[in-house]
């Protein structure tokens, strides 16, 4: 993706919700993107998908995918290209399922839809992934409705959907946001193993950085419709170069710090229609300096590994 | 069955003291609606909250975590057990006695949006509880509906707007602020932060804590988050299946679970927070 920009017309004006963003994702690579509400990181998935919902529209940039321009691709070819070669799995498996088709013919669809004509390879290939996803009786569940299902299972069923056309990209959109802590651990150990099997890279949007430390190896720190940061996981962790990051990691509750406040983020992200000058974080910045409200930062490479839009990284870092 | 210590009416130093709560479901089947006997969603749960204490309940989903805080209020009615809140026996009273009582006890909820009316300001949400509890109007009320915001945080001129021209966090405020405004002694919070992102939660957790300072407030803190949990409970209590499977001071309790469910939690939790 490079120098992507999806903006909304509203009452209010412009809202630039991804302004300018750029990354590679290799194949078999797990990479994180985190945000917070109104940063952009669902906005840039559906763009991925050229999924914008409208008013929304892609009005510069690029994506490359297979060595094809998805921007410039027939929408026909991209039907195509959605579900077999990128899928997406989405936070509230409820809501994707009809409740009057048994989870069987919701897996086997997916294969018809891409062209498979015999209904007993379909059935026997939705068996299979069913299988593969590490659900208990999986003869049970192709013959289950979807409410007979509990969260994590119905999650395990949409991570089935997603792989049966072994796609290249998997989108992951708050996979776990909506299950207990107990079956998130379950969910996160499915993708990975999955990931590792069929060498699919793996786009993982979340707000949860605990769950990025322990999946992914490279993380993009989204705020205010910009990659803030760009960075190897344990370093983003250990050594966050710009102050939101900083401040994200400071705000998240560990165990074992004890009772009392937490060290929290002043403020609020800003409108999309009036994002500040110069570096959109300023106004909440405890470092932030003059320069911060006249010059956008650049992303200036990081000591440890990747990069980050600060004018003060390298004090940032020292 | 009625222990002596039970038994016994003796005052205690309890704000809220909760013996044998039980609350049974008729459970039916989904399709025909057939009478498939009682599930106890809550199932003899006793714990006390001192003053100014927290008290955090932690469990999963259909661990009963939420009826029991609806039943303490009576926002759910308890089949059996006994609720003393201020050393009075919440379960024995009638209606008008209950609204009184729901001055000393509020509830917010996780969420806020759901639970403000959309069609009111603000304003009118915050200073709802001054005019039913009859405790301020007129100028009087709205200097109090104007410390009520600025003390959790939010700018005077919110009181004009609407629930949802404001953010999460914003109206997570405006749903303590409303809390407030009838000056409880205690706070049910049911998973008030769960919905919001990481910042966002930071603050209102740090807002619940120095309230809980400035007007000695306890609460009941209902959380299925354990790190969360650690932050801001004193003592914990954990549930699973309707039952409270281990109870104690929160520290010992997160660094030396006894119980088997309770070292399951505290993996998965810390699985994710490496």
């Amino acid at each position: 993706m490079r120098d992507l920009r999806v903006s909304f017309s509203t009452p209010d004006g412009e809202a630039r919700a991804v302004d300018r963003v750029s990354f590679d994702l290799s194949a078999g690579e797990m990479l994180a993107l985190v945000g917070e509400s109104g940063s952009g990181k669902t906005v840039l998935a559906s763009a991925l998908m050229r999924n914008v919902p409208p008013p929304g529209r892609i009005t510069d940039g690029s994506i490359r995918f297979e060595g094809r321009d998805l921007l410039a691709l027939d929408p026909a070819l991209m039907r195509d290209l959605r579900g077999r070669r990128i899928a997406m799995i989405v936070q509230e498996p409820a809501s994707a399922f009809d409740p009057l088709q048994r989870i069987g013919a919701h897996v086997a669809e997916v294969a018809r839809a891409h062209g498979e004509r015999s209904r007993r390879t379909r059935d026997t290939r939705a068996l299979a992934m069913l299988a593969r996803v590490g659900l208990p009786d999986p003869e049970q569940v192709f013959r289950s409705y979807p409410h007979q299902l509990s969260g994590g299972m119905q999650q395990r069923v949409l991570i089935a959907m997603a792989l049966l056309l072994e796609p290249a990209l998997l989108l992951a959109d708050e996979p776990t946001t909506a299950l207990d802590a107990t079956v998130r651990v379950g969910i996160l150990d499915l993708l990975q193993r999955l990931q590792r099997e069929t060498g699919a890279a793996v786009l993982l949007i979340t707000h949860d950085l605990g769950v990025v430390g322990a999946t992914c190896s490279r993380a993009l720190v989204m705020y205010a419709g910009q990659v803030v940061e760009d960075a190897p996981v344990a370093r983003l962790v250990a050594a966050p170069a710009h102050p939101y990051a900083r401040g994200l990691l400071a705000s998240l509750p560990r165990l074992g710090d004890g009772r009392g406040a937490l060290r929290a983020i002043p403020g609020l992200v800003p409108a999309p229609t009036a994002w500040p000058t110069g570096c959109r974080f300023r106004e909440r910045c405890d470092v932030a300096i003059a320069r911060c409200v006249t010059d956008v930062p650049p992303a200036v490479a990081v000591a440890g590994g990747g990069s980050a839009r600060c004018h003060l990284v390298p004090a940032a870092i020292s | 069955m009625i222990t002596a210590r039970e038994g016994l009416a003796k005052p205690t130093t309890f704000l809220l003291d909760v013996r044998g709560l039980v609350k049974e479901f008729r459970r039916q089947s989904s399709t025909l609606g057939r009478d498939r006997g009682m599930l106890r969603a809550v199932d003899d749960v006793s714990f006390s909250i001192a003053t100014g204490e927290t008290l955090a309940l932690v469990g999963e989903s259909g661990s009963g975590k939420t009826t029991t805080g609806r039943c303490v209020l009576r926002l759910v009615e308890p089949t059996a057990g006994r609720v003393a809140f201020e050393n009075v026996d919440v379960l024995g009273l009638g209606a008008s006695e209950l609204r009184a009582l729901r001055r000393r006890m509020q509830i917010v909820f996780q969420d806020p949006l759901e639970s403000l009316s959309p069609w009111l300001t603000v304003g009118a949400l915050v200073g709802e509880g001054l005019s039913v509890h009859r405790l301020a109007e007129g100028d009087a009320a709205r200097a109090r509906i104007a410390r009520l915001l600025d003390e959790v945080g939010l700018r005077p001129e919110t009181a004009t707007r609407y629930p949802h021209e404001l953010s999460g966090g914003q109206r997570q405020r405006v749903g303590i602020a409303r809390a407030l405004a009838v000056e409880p002694s205690l706070l049910v919070c049911d998973e008030v932060v769960s919905a919001l992102d990481v910042s966002v939660q930071a603050q209102v957790l740090n807002l619940l804590l120095e309230l809980q300072r400035a007007r000695g407030l306890a609460y009941l803190f209902i959380s299925h988050d354990l790190a969360v949990v650690e932050r801001m409970a004193s003592r914990v209590a954990v549930m699973q299946g309707g039952r409270i499977v281990e109870q104690g001071d929160a520290t010992r309790l997160l660094a030396a679970p006894e119980h088997e469910y309770t070292r399951a939690l505290l993996a998965s939790a810390r699985w994710s927070r490496q």
